[in-house]
């Protein structure tokens, strides 16, 4: 599986946890912040399972609106060293 | 009682060392306004972080027991681990200049609101940015702790409209800045030792290098600031409890009513058992997490513990205090008694650091649960 579709999954399943309803699929291009999908705790949740299960750490200034656009953003700020298919 | 509750040989030392350290300022503190206070403290070595999170509770744990006001153990254990450590931790050794360090500088942590309290995405200080990449910072803090005496505050404000959560920028800002004004202390009668007032900014500059992290980090920054002090803040209250403690132990051995004395009743005798277990529940959850901190756990991992900590240890020392007062009778309501009740102290720590009931959200948020807040 690549980090794309990890992360991904990841995205839904934490959005799904948090949603008091039915969640369409979230894909790459889903735009998460403008659809009101993510609130504060669902970002610091993301952040938290990210860490844990990517094994990386987040500095402050890499959670910010740009890498929450979408999961192909936040997937360029987890593995910048992947190359990202556009 | 003298056994520690809950404390190992070598931290019950630590927290002993501290104590007599304090021993001879606490007698000068009663009555001294903050600043002078403070110099006190600093003056013996009492205001500077240990390194570990264990020790820093330990020896907030020590200039409480040796009779150091609650709300200077409070201010202290803020300054520490509510602001500094979280503000180095996420962003460098530098990113403070190191009269922090010694307690010379005093900082706040502004981030309420007249009207966003609980809710801070809903703030309307304001920081605009400008060609040079300076900020021009405008709005109103209320309720800050230290407020009225800090040299600094970390400002959480508005980059952006909208209540949506990367809209918050968090600034070291100076307070003698010009277009920085404080108001008088707040009559506060919670932690008194301690002043808590507002801060109005006018068309304030702040240079872009006061920006901490980026446009948008602040919900990152906050979220960090807020464990710490959900972690471990309430450890200001375990010395205090324990002079708590000792003080209504020997008043129920003492005392007598009904010709026998009052310790020899037992409910009287189950109230410092209750008394006792909140101490003991207390020392175990701030000393365990404090561990974990140093053990180099991720805060925001911890946030759901973190909140876990706080919504229990301060529930915990409501429950004990009101044992405390009832035990006391018509002592606990009299100033000078010995057995004054310190009752705002203790309920204050419902609404602080994320009242309990917004925390009760995160924690069942952190189980799955679809709640909002
Ligand atoms: C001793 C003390 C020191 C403080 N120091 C500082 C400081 O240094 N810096 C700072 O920025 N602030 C400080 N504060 C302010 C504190 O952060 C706020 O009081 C807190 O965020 C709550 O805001 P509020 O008082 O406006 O309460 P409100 O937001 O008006 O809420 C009041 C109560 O309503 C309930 N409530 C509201 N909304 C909800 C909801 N959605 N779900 C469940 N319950 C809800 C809760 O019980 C809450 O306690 C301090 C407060 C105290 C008491």
């Amino acid at each position: 599986m690549t980090d794309l579709e990890r992360l991904r999954a990841l995205v839904e399943r934490v959005i799904r946890e948090s949603a008091s309803g039915p969640v369409e699929p979230i894909e790459p291009d889903t735009p998460l912040l403008i659809s009101g999908l993510l609130d504060s705790l669902t970002i610091m949740k993301i952040v938290g399972e990210i860490e844990r299960e990517h094994g990386v750490r987040l500095g402050d200034a890499e959670i910010v609106a740009a890498n929450f656009r979408d999961v192909r953003a936040l997937c360029r700020a987890v593995a910048p060293e992947q190359t990202v298919a556009r | 009682m003298t056994a520690p509750l809950g404390l190992d040989g070598a931290l019950e030392q630590r927290v002993l060392a501290a104590r007599q350290r304090a021993e001879p300022v606490a007698a000068e503190l009663s009555g001294a306004d903050f600043r002078t206070a403070w110099k006190a403290l600093g003056a013996h070595g009492l205001l500077t972080d240990p390194e570990s999170v264990l020790d820093g509770i330990a020896m907030i744990e020590g200039l409480g027991r040796a009779g150091v006001p609650a709300g200077l153990c409070y201010a202290l254990t803020s300054q520490l681990f509510g602001v500094q450590r979280p503000l180095r931790a996420a962003l460098g050794e530098a990113v403070l200049p190191d009269a922090v360090r010694s307690g010379e500088l005093v900082l706040c942590h502004a981030l309420t609101e007249d009207e966003g309290g609980s809710d801070p995405l809903s703030m309307r200080t304001s920081a605009v940015r400008r060609e040079d990449g300076s900020f021009r910072l405008n709005g109103r803090k209320s309720f800050i702790t230290a407020a009225p005496v800090a040299d600094l505050a970390l400002v959480f404000a508005r980059t952006e409209e909208g209540n949506h959560p990367f809209a918050l920028t968090p600034f070291l800002v100076d307070l003698d800045a010009e277009g920085v004004t404080r108001t008088e202390a707040f009559g506060k009668l919670a932690l008194p030792e301690v002043p808590m007032g507002a801060l109005e900014f006018t068309e304030v500059h702040v240079p872009a290098e006061r920006m901490l992290g980026e446009p948008g980090s602040g919900l990152a920054l906050l979220t960090a600031t807020t464990a710490w002090e959900r972690s471990v803040l309430l450890g200001y209250a375990l010395g205090p409890m324990q002079r708590v403690l000792d003080r209504t132990v020997s008043w129920a051995r003492d005392r007598s009513q009904f010709g026998r004395p009052m310790g020899a009743s037992q409910l009287v005798a189950g109230r410092v058992a209750e008394m006792a277990m909140a101490l003991w529940r207390s020392r175990g959850l701030v000393y365990g997490i404090a561990r974990r901190l140093d053990d180099g756990e991720s805060i925001r991992r911890l946030a759901g513990e973190a909140a876990l900590t706080k919504i229990s240890v301060s529930q915990d020392y409501i429950a004990f205090t009101e044992h405390a007062t009832a035990l006391g009778g018509v002592r606990s309501f009299v100033a000078g008694s010995g057995l004054t009740a310190e009752l705002f102290g203790p309920l204050a720590g419902l609404v602080y650091a994320g009242p309990n009931d917004l925390l009760r959200v995160t924690v069942a948020r952190e189980l799955g649960l679809p709640v909002q807040n």
